[in-house]
């Protein structure tokens, strides 16, 4: 696995040094985490749903995303929202996880939405035609109706 | 590595200097997986002091960062970045010492569908050596349009 994923130890190359100039060439740090993944349970129109809040960037180097999407996508739940109003970017490799969760959901009979993309987020997702794949809604409640 | 690829005809005035106030230096970086993430923020920037529309350069940022990362887990697992404004184009060069999966445009994924959409061209080449593809993007310059001949290799 090469480094650079959340909770790797990785050596602070002159990339990292420029980002965190106090840090010199060899020190050995945590590595910054640039997406955070929540979990979470609401109560919907249609009984219990999951929401998945997704903050920062996600993107090859985040794995973490496809290790929570599919953990939440095996415990079949009803409706699997993915809110990423708090992403501002995603790259091809971060939709494909999505994409994944939503394939596994519906092959279980559960629904999977993207809910709340930014402006950027947004165009990435009409970019890549996947808005014309997976269901995405302004709100938690428009997506479970 | 080399860098042979066609050059525009016409002499071409500096729209932006990336990453430097210095005119006409070019954006020469090196990435791996640990340095994507701040990658993209530096394209961004360049882009925009190019002259790049927001959204635009939201674009050249996503495309770049595409082909970064197939550098990144399909070849070498690092590469490097040559970014040059110039007669009216914005042209972005991805290149990597890895062995490569096959002439980069025949491996079709999303990131590279994504790639062609978004680029005015889109030229690669892949050897033994390693693999180089070169994105250009038109600026909404006042210089005239500017025709760049296509390189196969």
């Amino acid at each position: 696995m090469p480094p650079g994923y959340p909770g790797d130890l990785i050596r602070a190359g002159p990339g990292l040094a420029r980002t965190f100039p106090w840090l010199t060439g060899g020190d050995i740090i945590a590595c910054v985490t640039q997406l955070s993944v929540s979990v979470g349970a609401e109560d919907g129109a249609g009984g219990s749903r999951t929401v998945v809040r997704l903050v920062g960037e996600a993107d090859v180097t985040t794995p973490v995303l496809g290790e929570v999407l599919s953990a939440e996508a095996a415990k079949k739940p009803r409706l699997l929202l993915v809110d990423v109003s708090g992403l501002t970017f995603i790259d091809s490799a971060a939709l494909h996880e999505i994409v994944r969760a939503y394939r596994r959901l519906r092959a279980d009979g559960g629904r999977l939405a993207i809910v709340s993309p930014s402006y950027a987020v947004d165009r990435i997702l009409q970019l890549s035609a996947l808005d014309q794949v997976i269901p995405v809604h302004a709100s938690a409640e428009e997506a479970d109706v | 590595m080399p860098n042979n690829l066609p050059r525009c005809g016409q002499v071409g005035t500096v729209t932006g200097a990336c990453g430097s106030s210095e005119a006409g230096k070019e954006f020469d970086e090196r990435f791996d997986a640990a340095t994507l993430h701040s990658l993209r923020e530096r394209v961004a920037a360049c882009a925009a002091a190019a002259g790049m529309p927001e959204d635009r350069a939201m674009y050249v940022t996503l495309a770049v960062h595409e082909l970064a990362a197939n550098a990144v887990r399909h070849g070498a697992g690092s590469g490097r970045l040559l970014i040059h404004a110039a007669g009216g184009t914005l042209r972005c060069q991805v290149s990597d010492a890895g062995p490569g999966t096959g002439p980069w445009p025949l491996r079709q994924g999303h990131g590279l569908w994504i790639v062609q959409a978004v680029a005015d061209q889109v030229t690669a080449s892949s050897g033994p050596d390693g693999s180089e593809i070169t994105l250009v993007f038109g600026l909404p310059a006042e210089a005239g349009p500017c025709h760049l001949g296509t390189q196969e290799t």
